[in-house]
């Protein structure tokens, strides 16, 4: 028994084989692994001894010849070259590549998906759990919390005032600075949420104060903009823009 | 006592196995004969603790609660050889002359079963020697004829025989660029179907992640075989840990499934890792809790590729070995609780656990991980693995179409419904995932 | 003006980068303000040496580590420092008290293990760690007043001050000999002053001490090893050694790692020692010029400048005993086609089991010998022919004096390849031929069977033929020399049975 590498378009895999394997029961073996049938089938062998065999597709059917009559050395490594353009292999090979190479893995590649009614009718479901539980959505605690969420940015909001400098902050972001410019609902998200749109002092927003085509204020330059929750924002005429750290550095350190 | 047996199938998991052995040995002060190291007068870990997984026979020997089963001798004619050999008893290894092919129905209906009856009554005898079983541990590859057939096959009937006892699975996950053979997704497929509910809890390894850690991380330049299996023993071992240690989080099998699985299908944890780094490379900052703790969350350190930032976790167990101290945690979970990109799905009956083993991890002679003091295993439900399952379907999708090579399983007796059978339960598997993640409120934060 | 706390020889932490102050007063650029000296650990934080416009007011041992700073920003930025024992009670209070719930949005977090890990602690067991990484610790404090230094000191079995702000190692000595057990201790990221007193206090408990990045040099190691001689386990890696013939390395060790030094050949003091495991990675490392180190069994000379293939070759002489070895990252790798290389290094070394992390299988071993001795009988790479390593070749792959390899090694008794022809019938017809092996299965020789009658599996059976009658397979999965079956004998395709499965 010697280890060989297998290696074709669909495969990359170390076998243990026998060099006294004869050649039609390799390429069975190597149908099973790569796919490509043995009447497409033409082999590259390399032997232990450095040296490369071409093995062509009559030698690979031969019933009464085994590996070791043709290769003088244990093989290596055996590259299995399909033949046949329009094979099976070939096809698959095209789509897989389709589906590694892109990059919302293969999305575009038409896919089975389990109709909505078909799942909602399953018996052994994270739905049916939820539903029969009462979690998530379907419990009567959740649209009151969500309400309650909502409230509470709302009420946030009416606490703030217009057009006076702010500060924002998220849980594990850095504080950002600018100007308070709008308050209110954006249709554009959804219809349902407050927001708050600030003039930033840097280019750490993601638009210029127009969301999809409406212009909620500004325009300003671009990503100086951003649409944030109210809850992290606070405005008050003491947020003045942040002094640059490395200037002040600067000054202290030579 | 609270025995564990070990059921390791097919070229993958026995190989794994063996990596693990040797790790378990070790960690517990075992020969490679099975009997004490010289100065030891019982194991270490604690009698329930090692008792687990060993057997001590009246001659004051060791002996691993395993099996070890292929289609074919050449992997466990290694075991019987090997350094171990005096190990196992050798009723314990059961190979059979002929393999799978690749093939899931070779595995599952033909080849393997005839297997079956001899391995089960195997099991059955290792079970006789418990006074208290808590299930069994698998380690086997979903791409194989063996791993997914005959794997499949025995998770089956040990749901009949054994009833409602704990299985858990260390299942080797193909890697997305490298196949072993063309119908690796359909075998995947098939044998998540089969297995979907059999298994307790699911803890995938994706070879070519860890091909990567040992390229990237432990600087190997080729990586061979056994630096892949040395490296999933040191996680497996980690994640075992709990349980052939006395005394902290997950201590019983079952444990794992109440505090990671909110729902008896979504039973499969994302492992990550920490710290990863070369004996060459040891550097002094990677080594502190948060420095550790802050890794797992690397896409480095895990065991399958996706992005959990993209993904919402319905419950986290960070299992810490050695040396770590009440500050040390409360500094690490404010950190955690610090990253945005961490989400708990509120209504899930699942949370955030944290298991201190005071054993720090071994490394064997030949491993190149640089010795530790403490390391971290994170064990997370993540909505996020739900892509390792889409991109196994797709590829299935592709092939199934065309029907290429389904004349394989069906020359073998299986009938072609099950192709698409299996396939509908997995399309659920992927919408169920979408549920956990539905409805929570405040999705993004800003626009 | 502010009071000025810090004196020159001290260490500060300013944002998490750490220094050391060589100068305090004023500068010629700042009337207004006292400025501080310092040199940084991280030598690309610095600006200059100690000199501005010329003037020099201190002297960085590493160029171009130093800068000034304003005491202003000092007393703003610099981090607050702490005592040992101040360190340890912030750290483990909590061990001793009930744990306050920690929240993970509205889910108390949930710890075990704990606990238990704390009682065995309690009960002393040999295993504590006390880790006081990264604490800003300057000073000792007033170990007797602490509670809990008297619980704990007893059991202390490694002890981590590594990246703190000591400056003194006397204040580690102070520490480190009220640990009784003390077996492992770790003084990295410090930059210390080494006071020669005429009382060395010697620490001989301590196995294993890591020194990483201390900015070391060969008479501080010197000193080192008069304090800690009875060392098994040293890691000095990114400091500034040159480890010259002079210094003395206790015999006692057995790990020994100095990466990142610029050292620029294998160290000779190293020779003496036995079972030994080296690693110099990262060095500047250029000949593998030593005399023999035959006790080395885990060699790692990554990362250096060895551009010669002989140099590589020469590693077997050096180290016969060589069990792991790292050689990758070396200008050598990507001058050479890596396989070979890789290899001729497991050919030549007969003992190695690791090469560049890679765990050597047999077969990947028996698989690197054959090529290696291909290569060189074919002229394509050189070996003495008189060495140990090519006489061990040799035997082990049974090469004759004639250059030749006559087989594969002692060869097992391999029956002859025994393959049989059988022809097919159907409905007394002869409908092809197959070749079979008298090891396979029926299974197997029916699948064969199928692809020549392009049917499933299923939909026949197969008997074969002895004088004139039909025989029946009754066992699928059993070998068809069971069944006595010989060359040229005739198969039968029968039709399926119809109640089976």
């Amino acid at each position: 028994m010697v280890q060989i590498l297998v290696q074709s378009d669909l495969c990359s895999v170390v076998k243990e084989i026998s060099m006294d394997t004869i050649w039609v029961q390799l390429s069975e073996k190597l149908y099973e692994l790569s796919g490509v049938r043995p009447e497409d089938m033409r082999l590259t062998i390399w032997c232990s001894n450095g040296l490369k065999h071409e093995i062509n597709n009559e030698t690979v059917r031969r019933a009464d010849q085994c590996m070791k009559d043709v290769l003088e050395q244990p093989a290596e490594r055996i590259t299995v070259v399909d033949t046949n353009q329009n094979s099976i292999a070939q096809q698959l090979t095209a789509g897989l590549n389709a589906i590694d190479g892109s990059s919302d893995g293969g999305a575009s590649v038409g896919t089975y998906q389990l109709p909505e009614d078909e799942y909602v009718r399953r018996q052994d479901s994270v739905y049916a759990w939820k539903k029969q539980n009462q979690l998530g959505r379907f419990s009567s605690q959740y649209s009151d919390k969500v309400k309650k969420a909502r409230d509470a940015q709302v009420a946030h909001a009416t606490t703030l005032c217009l057009d006076e400098r702010c500060s924002v902050t998220y849980a594990n972001a850095p504080e950002r600075r600018g100007w308070l410019r709008y308050v209110g609902k954006v249709p554009e998200i959804n219809d349902i949420d407050c927001w708050c749109g600030v003039e930033l002092d840097e280019p750490l927003g993601r638009n210029d104060g127009t969301f999809d085509g409406h212009t909620y204020f500004g325009p300003v330059r671009k990503n100086y903009g951003a649409f944030v929750k109210p809850l992290s924002v606070r405005t008050c005429s003491s947020f003045v823009p942040a002094v640059d750290d490395e200037l002040c550095a600067s000054d202290s350190e030579i | 006592m609270r025995e564990v047996i070990s059921v390791n199938v097919g070229q993958a998991g026995c190989q794994i196995g063996n990596a693990c052995w040797e790790l378990y040995s070790l960690e517990h002060g075992i020969r490679p004969d099975g009997y004490l190291q010289e100065g030891l007068s019982k194991p270490k870990g604690g009698e329930e603790g090692f008792s687990t997984f060993f057997n001590e026979t009246g001659s004051g020997k060791f002996v691993p609660r395993a099996v070890y089963v292929d289609l074919e001798p050449n992997v466990i004619d290694e075991v019987r050889n090997g350094p171990y050999r005096e190990l196992f008893h050798p009723e314990q290894l059961i190979s059979g002359k002929e393999d799978a092919a690749n093939n899931y129905a070779r595995g599952h209906y033909t080849v393997g079963r005839e297997l079956l009856d001899d391995i089960l009554d195997r099991i059955r005898k290792i079970s006789d020697q418990c006074d208290g079983l808590q299930g069994f541990l698998f380690t086997h590859s979903l791409g194989g004829g063996t791993g997914s057939g005959l794997g499949s096959l025995l998770l089956e009937q040990l749901s009949i025989d054994y009833g409602k006892k704990s299985k858990l699975e260390f299942a080797v996950y193909p890697a997305p660029q490298v196949s072993t053979s063309v119908v690796e997704p359909y075998n995947t497929v098939l044998t998540t179907h089969t297995t979907l509910e059999h298994a307790d809890c699911t803890f995938m390894v994706d070879n070519e992640a860890i091909y990567e850690m040992c390229k990237k991380n432990l600087d190997i330049s080729r990586p061979s075989l056994a630096n892949l299996n040395n490296l999933i023993a040191q996680v497996v071992s980690s994640v075992t840990a709990s349980l052939r240690f006395d005394g902290s989080l997950n201590v019983d099998l079952n444990e794992f499934q109440t505090n990671l699985v909110p729902y008896p299908r979504i039973h499969f944890p994302l492992v990550s890792y920490a710290p990863i780094i070369s004996k060459s490379k040891a550097n002094h900052e990677s080594n502190s809790v948060s420095e550790i703790t802050n890794a797992c969350f690397e896409p480095g350190n895990q065991m399958v590729k996706c992005d959990p930032r993209t993904g919402k976790y319905m419950a986290t167990c960070l299992l810490y070995r050695g040396d770590v101290v009440t500050r040390d945690v409360q500094n690490a979970v404010a950190q955690v609780k610090n990253k945005r990109t961490v989400q708990l799905v509120d209504w899930c009956p699942t949370g955030f656990k944290i298991g201190i083993c005071y054993e720090p991890p071994t490394a064997t002679p030949q491993s190149q991980l640089s010795s530790v003091n403490r390391a971290v295993c994170m064990l997370s439900n993540t909505t996020a693995i739900a892509d390792a399952w889409k991109r196994i379907d797709r590829k299935f999708d592709l092939m199934y179409a065309k029907r290429a090579f389904v004349h394989w399983y069906v020359g073998e007796g299986m009938e072609e419904g099950e192709f698409t059978e299996a396939r509908e339960d997995l399309a659920a598997l992927e919408r169920d995932y979408i549920e956990v993640g539905a409805d929570s409120y405040a999705d993004e934060e800003e626009y | 003006m502010p009071v000025i706390i810090h004196k020159v020889g001290e260490r500060l932490s300013i944002a998490g980068e750490k220094c050391s102050i060589l100068f305090i007063g004023k500068i010629h650029r700042w009337d207004d303000s006292i400025a501080y000296g310092v040199e940084w650990d991280d030598p690309s934080r610095g600006k200059h040496s100690g000199a501005i416009d010329g003037i020099e007011y201190f002297s960085t041992r590493v160029l171009n580590a130093g800068s000034f700073i304003k005491v202003e920003k000092i007393i703003q930025s610099s981090e607050q420092r702490v005592s040992f024992t101040e360190a340890l009670y912030d750290k483990h209070q909590g061990d001793y008290g009930e744990l306050p719930s920690i929240f993970f949005g509205e889910k108390v977090v949930d710890i075990s293990g704990l606990k238990e890990f704390q009682q065995r602690r309690n009960l002393a067991k040999r295993m504590a760690h006390l880790s006081l990484t990264h604490c800003n610790v300057y000073t000792v404090g007033s170990l007797r007043e602490s509670q809990i230094f008297s619980k704990i000191k007893s059991c202390v079995f490694d002890l981590d001050l590594s990246f703190n702000l000591f400056s003194s190692f006397d204040d580690v000595i102070k520490i480190a000999q009220n640990f009784p057990m003390l077996n492992t201790l770790d003084i990295s990221g410090n930059r210390f002053q080494f006071l020669r007193t005429k009382h060395i206090i010697k620490l001989p408990g301590v196995k294993r001490l890591r020194a990483h990045n201390c900015g070391l040099e060969d008479k501080d190691l010197a000193y080192l090893f008069e304090v800690f001689a009875s060392l098994e386990e040293l890691e000095c890696s990114e400091n500034r050694l040159h480890l010259n013939s002079v210094l003395r390395l206790p015999v006692s060790l057995k790990v020994v790692n100095f990466t990142n030094n610029g050292l620029s050949s294998i160290p000779g003091i190293l020779n003496g020692l036995s079972e030994l495991s080296v690693n110099l990675a990262h060095n500047r490392i250029r000949e593998v010029q030593t005399k023999c180190l035959p006790h080395v069994e885990s060699l790692d000379i990554s990362y250096n400048c060895i551009d010669e293939h002989a140099q590589i070759t020469k590693i077997d002489s050096i180290c016969p005993n060589i069990k792991n070895l790292r050689v990758n990252g070396n200008p050598i790798w990507d001058a050479l086609d890596g396989d070979d290389i890789f290899y001729e290094i497991i050919a030549r070394n007969g003992h190695l089991q690791v090469v560049n992390g890679s765990i050597l299988s047999a077969a990947m071993r028996k698989e690197a010998e054959i090529y290696f001795i291909r290569q060189v009988l074919t002229g394509k790479m050189t070996i003495d022919r008189q060495s140990s390593s090519w006489d061990r070749l040799s035997k082990v792959h049974n090469i004759v004096s004639s250059g030749e390899i006559s087989g594969k090694g002692p060869a097992p008794d391999e029956p002859k390849l025994k393959i049989l022809k059988l022809s097919v019938k159907q409905e007394n017809q002869i409908i092809g031929e197959v070749y079979a092996q008298p090891s396979y299965s029926v299974r197997f020789l029916k699948s064969i069977v199928a692809r020549l009658i392009s049917r499933r599996l299923d939909q026949f059976d197969l008997g074969y033929i002895t004088g004139e009658t039909i025989q029946e397979f009754n066992l699928e999965f059993s070998p068809i020399q069971d069944y006595d079956i010989r060359d040229e004998q005739m198969l039968r395709v029968l039709p399926a049975p119809t109640s089976k499965k």
